[in-house]
């Protein structure tokens, strides 16, 4: 498997708890050095890949015409596999009929719909444009268009956040035509507003409970979790993600991708656009993993998706049982565990670092 | 030889570096390109933490006339190196700043001083400064040693230094003479790779040359002279003899810093019954406290540091010990707690080493039921059952302004201090003299003392012998694991209330577990005082920053860093620094 990921870095607006790379456009010309730039960087990319993945910042930023210019470079240069997945994100307030029909020309098949909340509180609280109204407009063109496989993001856990519309949510966006969603805790990052604006998350007994409820209603209705953050109807697994978590090879483009050449360097393009259009070669900063690096992702991976971690010796968690389902050698965290799964990660780690004997078994 | 020996007494940040760099310009013993800031501290530690802890002499010469500077350390847990290099010199410049005006830390020394009949020139210091005020500080100077001639300088710019320099000779005594035999005090010590111990000497009586041998009087031990000289900025300069009224140094092969006390008298070997000088005392240490690597396998590393670092601090005493909770570490003797932070500093500075420090402690003068006397220095060893125990007092004298006397009180008597004398020096400052155990000082009294008089008092003690006590060891448990390295020993009446301290401190100092954690303090097998960490509940980052994999690996990587500076107690893992705070609550 191998996937390529495509970064847009433009936003109309910045969200308050949003920390990807982006920034807001200052001219319509800014966008076409870009392009301009990128396709560069695609071409010299060109080869066979299973995934594609246009993410941001908000690619239907772009208009029509130059979301064309890109596709015509993407398809001239990305061959795809059979079976392939190609996804695009989008943002509810920019999807119209003219892009998406631009979308299902070029063979995309695959939409991310970033509606974070059905609440417009919620919404205005996190400094998105677009509201519940028009995600039930955008959800229907998109049914009527023909796409079979389209998947939501929300965001919860934020004290600005209410159980009971949390749950009003999900029992609405299971019943959309969607085959995925992704669930995310909100994390207050640095450097962003919500950081600085000391913006709290509700406590953790509230935080489980929503993890509870949200586990209860997402698999009544098909919704499997796969990854810790990530649910989806049977079949409907995100191939590309799914690249990443697996740490098969992958190559992204544009400022502040990240790539990574099976089994041990990984390089990301420089964040920050001036730099990216001056020489993105020159700024690209690579890395090449020790075995001690390789374990850690390993198993802090793996421990997110649903397949869990295999050990060599299971004895080593035998005081840690009551955060994990333990299937043979094979252990998965529950959800006492899942809430504690990055100090799991580093337990575990050190406990099979510290035994030289000891290897994972998928190493 | 026109001789003039005097030293500098100075409240930290009063100016006393930046004087000694304009001495060393002026008299050209340095060039000015030479001059780095304060070029006599030369500890990064000392300069970063403002205070002097070694002297570093330094003779100029200035006209006919040869001028001995002897710093002096500023900090009550080195009194007694103060008093000796006061004893050394004939002379002391009072230095105040005149935007600060006199804080008592300063009177304590300037009493020293006067005690040591030394000429004393007060001096105004900083009078470039906008909000200098001269006059209040003036006669703050009068109020204080009566109608004297204050000199007005600007050490920074030079103003009024020259002048300064013609006082100091036209008032500071040359030094006399009683005697031609030899009479030396070591006033100070240090440590060469090659040379081996080096004493710094004033020469009272008598000369000392090359080849000639000599005695110490508090070892009787005798050594060949094999090198004299004096001290320049730059290093140590040869000469063929020093002679009465003379501050240099002796090289004489000697081994070990201990050999070499601070105070003690050097004599001319021919003549062992020549009379030592008054004031030699046995540095002991005042406190004690376990010091042990955060990593087992780093325990020989820290005993080559130590040993090191001994061999520059005859005041450093050490045994090995063993911890069950902490493993193998040392049983260290400190002056008092900045001599112990010191340590601390130098030891992760120097030698790059992570430690934990236990709680300090005194030492416990114990009879047994079986009769037997003992010291006990390690709270864990205290026993259960005794006939009597005893803990070490302190004559306490506290200076202070007469406006914090009631809050100061009151601080002492919770202490458990009795007051043995209180007199005013003049009507607005008193002075206070207290007997207290040692273990109520060592803590934050000193910090205590200074809030509670907006830092204007200033404080000093003696030890003056062992009390009786009623007194109980505390242990405590962590997730029911005893942690030796935690027991503290209490006067029974206070155990109850410290332990509470103690063990809030601890449930708020040690990190949330994956795992409830139960702390407890107990005496014997009674619990009494008891507080639980509630567990981790929530420590995950939802997104995987798409294909930024390493991203999230570095924030575990940086998790996993922090855990190495953890002790493991039991499956408890401790952050080292837990032992040393844990002491800052234990004197409310």
């Amino acid at each position: 498997m191998k996937g390529f990921y495509i970064h847009i870095p433009f936003c109309k607006v910045k969200c308050l708890y949003c920390d990807f790379y982006k920034i807001i456009p200052k001219s319509s010309f800014e966008i076409d050095n870009f392009l301009r730039v990128l396709s560069m960087e695609i071409h010299e990319n060109s080869c066979y890949y299973n995934t594609i993945f246009i993410g941001g910042g908000t690619p239907n930023i772009l208009d029509r015409n130059k979301l064309i210019e890109l596709f015509e470079v993407i398809v001239k240069n990305i061959k795809l596999y059979e079976n392939y997945e190609w996804t695009i994100e989008l943002n509810p307030e920019l999807v119209n009929l003219d892009n998406l029909v631009i979308f299902k020309d070029y063979g995309i098949n695959r939409l991310s719909l970033g509606i974070q909340s059905l609440d417009d509180y919620e919404l205005k609280f996190m400094g998105r444009l677009h509201r519940k109204r028009d995600v039930f407009k955008k959800i229907d063109l998109i049914e009527r268009l023909g796409f079979e496989n389209v998947n939501v993001d929300i965001i919860f856990g934020g004290y600005f956040q209410d159980v009971g519309k949390f749950r009003k949510t999900l029992y609405e966006i299971v019943n959309f035509p969607i085959t995925h969603i992704s669930t995310y805790l909100l994390t207050i990052e640095d450097g962003t507003p919500f950081k600085k604006l000391n913006i709290k998350l509700k406590d953790e007994d509230t935080i489980e409970e929503m993890f509870k409820m949200k586990e209860e209603i997402l698999y009544e209705h098909g919704f499997y979790r796969y990854e810790i953050s990530n649910y989806a109807k049977k079949g409907f697994q995100c191939k590309h993600n799914l690249i990443y978590w697996k740490r098969e090879s992958y190559i992204g483009v544009g400022p502040s991708a990240a790539s990574f050449i099976k089994p041990n360097i990984r390089y990301k393009n420089v964040e920050n656009l001036g730099l990216y259009l001056e020489d993105y070669k020159k700024y690209r900063e690579y890395e090449f993993l020790n075995d001690e690096q390789i374990l850690l992702e390993k198993i802090y991976l793996s421990l997110r998706l649903d397949e869990g971690l295999e050990l060599q010796d299971i004895s080593i968690v035998s005081d840690l049982t009551e955060f994990f389902n333990i299937y043979g050698n094979r252990i998965k965290p529950n959800i006492k565990g899942i809430m504690v799964l990055d100090r799991l990660a580093i337990e575990i780690f050190q406990r099979i670092n510290s035994r030289e004997t000891l290897k994972l078994s998928s190493l | 030889m026109n001789i003039r020996n005097f030293c500098i007494i100075a409240h930290i940040d009063h100016g006393k570096s930046t004087l000694a760099d304009r001495l060393l310009e002026i008299t050209k013993t340095l060039r000015e390109d030479e001059i780095k800031e304060q070029v006599l501290d030369s500890m990064d530690l000392e300069r970063e933490k403002g205070i002097t802890i070694k002297m570093h002499p330094v003779r100029m010469e200035y006209k006919d006339y040869i001028l001995n500077l002897i710093d002096t350390p500023g900090h009550v847990d080195f009194t007694y190196e103060v008093s000796r290099s006061l004893k050394a010199v004939e002379g002391a410049i009072l230095l105040i700043d005149a935007t600060q005006g006199i804080e008592a830390q300063t009177i304590s020394n300037l009493y020293l001083a006067l005690e040591n009949n030394l000429v004393i020139i007060p001096v105004i210091n900083k009078i470039d400064l906008p909000n200098a005020e001269i006059e209040r500080v003036e006669s703050q100077i009068r109020e204080l040693i009566g109608n004297v001639k204050v000199s007005r300088i600007s050490a920074k710019y030079g103003w009024g230094v020259e002048e300064l320099i013609e006082r100091i000779i036209n008032e500071v005594p040359s030094p006399k003479t009683n005697s031609d035999k030899l009479k030396a005090l070591i006033f100070d010590a240090i440590y060469d790779d090659y040379l081996g111990v080096i004493p710094y000497i004033r020469v009272f009586d008598g000369e000392i040359r090359p080849k000639m041998k000599i005695l110490f009087k508090s070892t009787s031990r005798e050594y060949e002279v094999l090198e004299v000289g004096y001290f320049h900025p730059n290093g140590r300069i040869k000469k063929d003899k020093l002679s009465s009224g003379e501050i240099g140094y002796v090289v004489a092969n000697i081994r070990e810093i201990r050999e070499a006390r601070v105070g003690d008298t050097i004599v001319d070997a021919r003549y062992p019954q020549t009379i030592a000088i008054e004031g030699f005392r046995e540095i002991k240490p005042m406190i004690y406290a376990g010091i042990y690597p955060i990593n087992p396998s780093e325990f020989e590393e820290l005993r080559k540091a130590i040993e090191k670092l001994s061999l520059n601090d005859a005041s450093l005493v050490y045994i090995p010990e063993n911890s069950p909770a902490l493993g193998p570490g040392f049983r260290m003797g400190f002056l008092g707690l900045l001599h112990l932070e010191i340590f601390k500093e130098r030891i992760k500075r120097e030698y790059d080493l992570d430690i934990v420090i236990t709680i300090p402690n005194v030492e416990y003068e114990v009879i047994l039921t079986n009769e037997e006397k003992v010291f006990i220095n390690n709270p864990k060893d205290f026993p259960d059952y005794y006939e009597k125990a005893f803990e070490p007092y302190v004559l306490l004298k506290i200076i202070t302004p007469s406006e914090y006397l009631g809050n100061l009180i009151t601080l002492l008597q919770n202490r458990r201090g009795i007051q043995r004398n209180l007199f005013y020096l003049d009507s607005k400052t008193v002075e206070m003299e207290y007997e207290i155990p040692l273990y109520e000082v060592i803590f934050d009294l000193f910090d205590k003392v200074k809030s509670l008089s907006r830092g204007y008092a200033s404080m000093d003690y003696e030890f003056i012998g062992f009390k009786e006590g009623d007194l109980v060891r505390v242990d405590i448990y962590v997730a029911n694991e005893k942690v030796d390295a935690l027991s503290f020993v209490v006067p029974r009446i206070k155990a109850y209330e410290v332990s509470k301290n103690i063990v809030e401190k601890l449930r708020s100092l040690i990190p949330r577990q994956l795992f409830e954690v139960k702390i407890q303090a107990s005496i014997g097998k009674r619990v009494i005082a008891s507080e639980r960490i509630p567990p981790l509940r929530k420590d995950v980052t939802a997104k995987c920053y798409g294909g930024d994999i390493t991203r999230k690996r570095k924030l575990l990587e940086r998790q996993k860093e922090g855990k190495k500076r953890m002790k493991m107690i039991g499956r408890v893992e401790v952050p080292s620094e837990v032992f040393l705070e844990v002491m800052k609550i234990e004197n409310k």
